[in-house]
């Protein structure tokens, strides 16, 4: 059959992009390239380093996890705990009180056989020291949570730019053919702020935007109709459409488009079938089960999307993203913004992921895919070493600090059971080795292989990448 | 033989007799000399660090002084030992440019130059004054006069039509390839119609056209369709595009905008009327200022210009001054990038933080432009219309007689019927609704003057004394079919326990809770009453006594009056102080009534708890005495329908006609009102901005000089200047520069316009970028093509609609789409058009066709967008969730859709609709497997599939083969032809097996619906 050929053909010359690398197919689509002005990558071009990193999986907590009483132990602070943080700056936060110096809630202890200080607000987490690379000379622009966790994702503060999980999607592709490239789990309690922006595709094309995979029986929007249909009537419309198309093909004539329209509708009854597959946790063991805690109601939501998440990265997904945390404002809150009381609102978010994310940490090593699989534990930004409250007060909560925070990596290729930069004293500010997120991103990409300068897309006159016009590779991470 | 007019005006001429030409030479860069060279290669290499106001290391290279000074390291250069200097040895070395290395023949080029004593000029050198092979200069193609050379060689050839054709044809002999033959008349006429109008043509129309399909019934079919309506709503949704006109604020809020569909239906109906392109530009930029039938604001005017606003809008920019200042300037840039990429073709934001790296476009042109706009704020405006509000009056007086009529009917009924005092009966009107929860018969769920139902959520009591409510129970009426301005509430009620707080009465609110007025309890101050209302908008404390006992029931009243004075009462005397608020209007079927929470959704502090025993609600103010008389008597019932039934058969009747008129009034008193002021989501302008200043490298704490308003100063030499003083008004700014863009930049807007509309034509701009006429976007395919267009646009007046009389009339657009291995073998991407490009539908076309064809595309045009979303606001942030399907008030054109940034809805996402977050010059258009998900399984293709059926069964049908028929009918309507004996088979044995609609989903989902041939 003629026909037949010409898919067989197609599939080879990479048409339905995300199932394959991703810039060689678009490369297609870019069509851009004219008398030399454009740049029209292959994945070889920015492939340049070797690959230690085959996918990733993104913790992302809403709101500003406070670094002085997690990863960033300041005994400095503890001194001067009640004191008045002299200084003539008007420091850039958000509500613009600076209340007196206030030390940690928590005890920091030195951890495993690396001696990497954690706090025990991540008893669990800390028991993984080991394998963490923690970066305590984390800054960023803005203090101001959307535009912040927009820089976090994107590199940019603006709606509109695609996101580190858009980017690999373009770049690499997925592994697998009927899976996305790139797949998003929000908290139960809502989405971030920003919502779908946090993973749209910006102006990649649309097959590299996140997919949202929901609880329940439509995991993917539009994975199965609606209304019920018989599996007979299902099968018998969908040998028509490829009759349709067959006859229709044939009198045209040989045509991409319409033979990559065929092949899609053969790869979406793939999906069909691998999505709920990949999504059904009931069959993993009642020990998986307790090490993520997934029938803990305290850490269910995040137990079971970690568990998905190490699901979906073993099925071939290139990108997974779970976010900690919900919308931002409100009483009590549903994130990390602990504005009014740090003690209260950092316990109650750790105590939902604290276990689910060690459980991750422990059956990634367990399984062997911490060789080749990237762990990221992020935040948008820090919280200031003083109190958010009158000027001779120690109150409970803290402000936003864009100028100092931590985040920590694990896995592929990176430096384990250490520490990167320092903050000053009291941990206002970064004293040593600066991190931005487009190093951080830089840094990342490297890992996969990638030159954060080559991976460009042309959009309104400008070659945009992940990076901006910045970053560069953090070689003290690395091993 | 040939006439040739100056104007190249397309029909001047009869192109089949002559033609065509040999392209003339198109050269990018011009010739220079061997200083230029060096000029050019320094402007490209070296000068973007070393020169201007702080040069890198303290060296500027682009004067002589600048180089005898030498780097802050000492002199680099000595004339005598010219290679022994470090400006040698760090070009020798490759150290510099740190980025990019030089290339052998380049580092020759600067050798010798150093060796002759490197030259340079006193004043320092313009790095944007030419073209280079690094950068795009004054002399940039795009950015010069129109070239208007006539052909040539003129070659006769009965294939072309027009222009187009003359141009497109030489490109096609130069590279040796010929036009595909004409694509078959229904290939063509679905082409044209989806291309013209974005809706598909009936199969009618295809047998009409087969029947004849010659030239002229074409030109005829495509003269009726510019005309017709539907065009505007298929073009104004491309340029919405490029504008990423969004209905919602973005970044943190993502507060909806409900009165920002004025813009889009403004541009509809300016493509509809063809409005010359100019004035299209000017209005947008300035419509508020230079609207001409101007006389105060215009709706036209207003809406225009709300393109400024239609991008994203941060409103949560924190405390610190910072941070406020970075909002302010990512703002400008927004509008600046989008103006400048929509009208111009330029990317002028690149030049925030430093000059273009490859434009000719300064930071102080960039910051020209930033003081053109300064003034310009997102905000509403209320616009009165005098017409409507004459009407809105008329029918109010109109509507008082005859409610006064009717009232004055029920009152008598009472009075024959019941045995109530007449003198209480006198004194008190009627309410429009009210309630009597006492007792435990299930009517006193039932409004007793109107039968209004309503639903009990929560716990249900059988105490008699009333409505019970427990503080997670509240009970909600049904959507009231009257609408609401000037009102009075009444309630006898018992609040237990006293210490509560936030809990509501008795609400009006708009059916999702968005907006209300309501008795509360407690929120504000502990034990007191207040009237609630959404964001406290019209709350004002009465400063009353607090309530001190929970032994006996109180009658509560609050009174709005029609000069927005909000007055409460308990126990029939004034409860604390009135105060002047605003009156909120609750229109008809989108209002209902609740009690016991103050508003949707319930939760949170808003539930009341107690016992609510009557309650009324009046659609007028009451007197003071009205009020006292409602609460001197604790029983007190009405039962209108219990009285009319004893009333005589004829009164009856003269009451329902009554109230019959009163509701059609009502009806058109509704739109006349929602006409008569009008809020508009536009331009909200700072008359005064004040000065502006250069932020040098983008730094907003670091202010070089003053700039005044203008515009970029590479285009149009020195007119970029607008003559304003730094403290100019916005209004003169602004209207400067829509003069300026339409003005100095005619070429440059005329190639951008023209090549959009090449780009949704042929699928391919003219510039496969069209945002981008610039350095790093493409180079034109057809040059010589596009400026000839252009320059017939400029010269016709600039109207669109001949534009596309000239593109789809041409034989170019006109060609099949067969694929031809030659052909492909040569041109594989059709960049020189030897066929029409096969192109799948665009989301808009997709759904707007088979709501066409299913029979259920409703036509009602403009105003508030349909909604497909759920909105769902948590702590200020509102959030869009995709409704699970469409009901059927969606049925509408997709341009009609409300449109909110981050979400949009499954079917439209996965055809690469975009997100209005940035401007969209063009789409992807891409193919996944998700794309197959929502097309199979999406609600609304089985909606529009069930449609279809139901509208082919509801023919009237003399075929014996039922089944048969239906799948001819089905193929006919959906692909617009017969099916083949094979498909008839296939078609009918699925329709016998599944029924029809399993055919028409799977019609939905073929190729060959869904790609245009």
């Amino acid at each position: 059959m003629p026909f037949e050929h010409l898919a067989n053909q197609l599939r080879r010359r990479d048409w339905l992009h995300w199932a394959q690398r991703g810039i060689g197919a678009t490369a297609a689509m870019v069509m851009l390239a004219r008398d030399g002005h454009l740049k029209v990558l292959g994945a070889e071009d920015a492939i340049t380093a070797k690959p230690r990193a085959k996918r990733a999986i993104q913790i992302c907590l809403i709101g500003g996890l406070s670094h002085l009483d997690s990863f960033d132990p300041k005994p400095g602070l503890d001194a001067l705990h009640g004191k008045t943080l002299s200084t003539e700056e008007k420091p850039d936060i958000f509500f613009g009180q600076m209340g007196l110096l206030r030390k940690s809630d928590w005890a920091f202890q030195p951890r495993g056989q690396s001696g990497l200080a954690i706090s025990d607000l991540f008893p669990n987490i800390a028991q993984h020291a080991d394998l963490l690379t923690v970066v305590r000379s984390m800054v960023t622009e803005s203090a101001n949570h959307t535009p912040a966790q927009f820089f976090e994702n994107s590199g940019f503060e603006l709606n509109g730019f695609p996101s580190v999980g858009s980017w690999l999607s373009y770049g690499l592709g997925s592994i697998a053919d009927d899976l996305p490239a790139y797949v998003v789990l929000p908290d139960v309690r809502g989405g971030p702020m920003g919502g779908a922006s946090n993973w749209n595709n910006g102006f990649l094309p649309s097959q590299h935007q996140g997919v949202v995979f929901h609880p329940g029986e439509q995991p993917v929007r539009d994975l199965v109709p609606r209304r019920s249909i018989s599996a007979d009537e299902d099968r018998a419309t969908r040998e028509m459409i490829a009759f349709l198309n067959r006859s229709n093909l044939q009198s045209h004539g040989p045509e991409d488009v319409l033979a990559a329209r065929m092949q899609s509708y053969e790869l979406a009854a793939k999906m069909q079938i691998s999505v709920p597959e990949v999504n059904h946790i009931e069959g993993e063991t009642q020990e998986t089960r307790d090490l993520y805690g997934v029938d803990d109601p305290f850490t269910a939501d995040m137990g079971r999307r970690c568990l998905l998440g190490r699901r979906l990265l073993e099925k071939g997904v290139r990108f997974v993203q779970l976010y900690s945390g919900g919308p931002i404002a409100g009483s009590p809150r549903s994130s990390w913004d602990a504005h009014e009381n740090v003690l209260e609102n950092h316990t109650a978010e750790a105590l939902r992921i604290d276990r689910p994310v060690a459980g991750l940490l422990a059956d990634l090593q367990a399984r062997g895919m911490l060789e080749d699989t990237l762990v990221l534990f992020t935040t948008e930004f820090g919280r200031t070493p003083f109190a958010q409250s009158e000027a001779d007060k120690i109150g409970p909560g803290r402000d936003h600090n864009r100028y100092a925070f931590s985040v920590w990596m694990a896995g592929a290729g990176l430096r384990p059971g250490s520490a990167y930069g320092e903050t000053d004293e009291i941990g206002w500010k970064v004293a040593r080795d600066p991190v931005t997120w487009h190093d951080l991103h830089a840094t990342i990409l490297h890992l996969f292989g990638i030159d954060h300068e080559q991976l460009v897309y042309y959009h309104n006159g400008i070659h945009r990448r992940l990076t901006g016009v910045h970053g560069e590779v953090v070689q003290g991470l690395l091993v | 033989m040939f006439r040739f007019r100056s104007s190249l005006l397309m029909e001047c001429f009869d192109w089949t007799l002559a033609i065509v030409l040999i392209v003339g030479h198109w050269s990018f860069i011009p010739c220079r000399g061997e200083e230029t060279a060096i000029h050019a290669l320094l402007a490209g290499r070296c000068l973007e660090c070393h020169s201007g106001g702080e040069p890198r290391g303290g060296l500027d290279l682009s004067s002589r002084s600048g180089m005898e000074k030498g780097s802050d390291s000492g002199p680099v250069f000595e004339a005598s030992r010219a290679l022994d200097g470090s400006l040698w040895e760090v070009i020798e070395s490759g150290q510099m440019p740190p980025k990019g290395k030089l290339t052998d023949e380049e580092k020759t080029q600067l050798r010798t130059w150093i060796e002759k004593g490197a030259p340079l000029p006193e004043t320092p050198i313009d790095r944007f004054k030419v073209t280079s092979k690094y950068r795009a200069g004054y002399d940039w193609w795009a950015l010069r006069p129109l070239q208007t050379s006539l052909p040539e060689t003129l070659v006769k050839d009965p294939w072309i039509r027009n222009t187009i054709d003359a141009y497109v044809l030489s490109g096609l002999k130069t590279r040796g390839l010929k036009p595909n033959p004409p694509a078959l008349p229904r290939s063509l006429l679905r082409r044209v119609y989806i291309d013209l109008i974005g809706l598909p043509p009936s199969y009618e129309d295809v047998i009409a056209f087969e029947a004849d399909p010659s030239d002229e019934n074409y030109r005829a079919i495509v003269e009726q369709l510019l005309a017709s309506k539907t065009y505007g709503e298929r073009w104004a949704r491309h340029w919405l595009d490029v504008v990423r006109y969004g209905e919602s604020d973005g970044f943190e809020r993502n507060y909806p905008r409900h009165n920002s569909w004025h813009y889009r239906d403004w541009v509809i109906h300016a493509l509809h009327e063809d409005l010359p392109y100019d004035t299209f530009v000017r209005m947008q930029i300035a419509g508020d200022v230079i609207d001409p039938s101007s006389n105060g604001d215009t709706l036209p005017g207003l809406s225009a210009v709300s393109f400024l606003v239609s991008g994203v809008h941060n409103t949560v920019v924190g405390s610190s001054d910072r941070m406020k200042r970075i909002a302010k300037q990512d703002e400008l840039e927004e509008k600046i990038g989008t103006l400048s990429q929509a009208f111009l073709g330029l990317t002028a934001q690149c030049a925030r933080c430093h000059e273009h790296k490859y434009d000719p476009i300064s930071t102080e042109s960039y910051y020209q432009l930033a003081a053109a706009i300064q003034g310009v704020d997102h905000g509403e405006r209320e616009i009165v219309q005098p017409i409507q509000q004459q009407r809105e009056h008329e029918l109010t007086g109109r509507r008082q007689a005859l409610t006064k009529e009717a009232d004055q009917l029920d009152r008598r009924a009472l009075e024959q019927t019941t045995d109530a005092s007449p003198e209480s009966l006198k004194a008190s009107p009627l309410p429009l609704m009210a309630w009597s929860f006492e007792g435990t018969k299930e009517s006193r769920w039932i409004d007793t003057i109107r039968n209004t139902r309503g639903q009990l959520h929560g716990t249900k009591s059988e105490d008699p004394r009333g409505l019970v409510l427990d503080g997670q129970t509240y009970f909600a009426t049904d959507p009231i079919p009257q609408g609401l301005r000037e009102k009075t509430f009444s309630a006898w009620v018992t609040v237990d326990p006293l210490d509560q707080s936030g809990g509501g009465v008795l609400s009006v609110q708009t059916l999702d809770g968005g907006v209300f007025d309501a008795i509360v309890y407690g929120e504000r101050e502990p034990k007191q009453w207040m009237a609630g209302s959404n964001g406290f908008a019209r709350y004002q404390s009465f400063q009353a006594p607090a309530e001190t006992s929970v032994d006996k029931p109180v009658h509560v009243a609050i009174r709005y009056a029609s000069d927005g004075t909000i007055s409460a009462f308990r126990n029939g005397v004034h409860y604390g102080q009135h105060y002047k608020s605003t009156l909120q209007d609750f229109h008809a079927g989108q209002t209902q009534v609740l009690f016991g929470l103050r508003h949707s959704p319930p939760g949170g502090n808003r539930f009341f708890r107690g016992i609510v025993h009557q309650a009324a609600l009046f659609n007028e103010s009451l007197s003071d005495a009205s009020i006292a008389q409602l609460a001197s008597q604790p029983s007190r019932r009405w039962s209108l329908s219990e009285a009319w039934e004893k009333m005589p058969e004829a009164d009856q009747a003269y009451r329902r006609e009554l109230r019959t008129n009163i509701q059609d009034i009502d009806r058109e008193l509704e739109q006349v009102r929602a006409q008569a002021k009008q809020k508009v989501y536009t331009v909200l302008s700072n008359p005064q901005p004040g000065p502006t200043h250069i932020l040098i490298r983008g730094d907003v704490y670091n202010e070089g000089p003053i700039v005044r308003a203008g515009g970029i100063n590479s285009l149009g030499e020195s007119k970029a200047d607008f003559g304003l003083p730094p403290d100019a008004t916005d209004a003169q700014r602004r209207s400067a520069l829509a003069d300026w863009i339409v003005g100095v930049n005619r070429p440059l807007m005329a190639r951008v316009i023209v090549n959009r509309l090449w780009h949704y034509h042929f699928g391919t701009g003219i510039v496969d970028t069209p945002n981008d006429f610039g350095f790093n976007g493409g180079r034109p395919s057809h040059p010589e093509l596009l400026d000839a267009l252009a320059h017939q646009f400029v010269d016709g007046g600039m109207q669109i609609k001949e534009l596309h009389r000239a593109m789809v009339l041409s034989s170019t657009y006109r060609t099949s789409t067969a694929p031809d291995a030659t052909a492909l073998s040569i041109d594989a991407q059709n960049r020189s058009l030897w066929r029409y490009p096969v192109r799948r539908l665009d989301g808009e076309s997709a759904r707007d066709s088979m709501l066409k064809i299913a029979g259920v595309l409703k036509p009602e045009v403009g105003g508030p967008g349909f909604v497909d979303v759920d909105f769902r606001e948590i702590n200020g942030t509102t959030y869009y969730l995709p409704k699970p399907f469409e009901t059927e008030d969606c049925f509408r054109r997709t341009i009609y859709r409300f449109n909110p940034r981050c979400e949009r809805s499954p079917l439209l996402d996965v055809l690469d609709c975009p997100d209005p977050s940035a401007t969209a010059p063009r789409r992807a258009n891409t193919t996944t497997p998700l794309q197959a998900l929502s097309l199979l399984n999406n609600e609304f293709v089985f909606q529009m599939s069930d449609a279809l059926v139901k509208k082919l069964e509801a023919l009237p049908n003399s075929q014996s083969d039922h089944d048969n028929a239906l799948a001819t009918a089905l193929f006919q309507q959906v692909l617009l032809r017969n099916p083949t004996a094979e498909e008839t088979d296939q078609a009918s044995q699925l329709v016998s097996r599944f029924g029809a609609a399993a055919l028409a989903r799977a019609l939905w989902n073929s190729n060959e619906f869904l790609v245009l041939e």
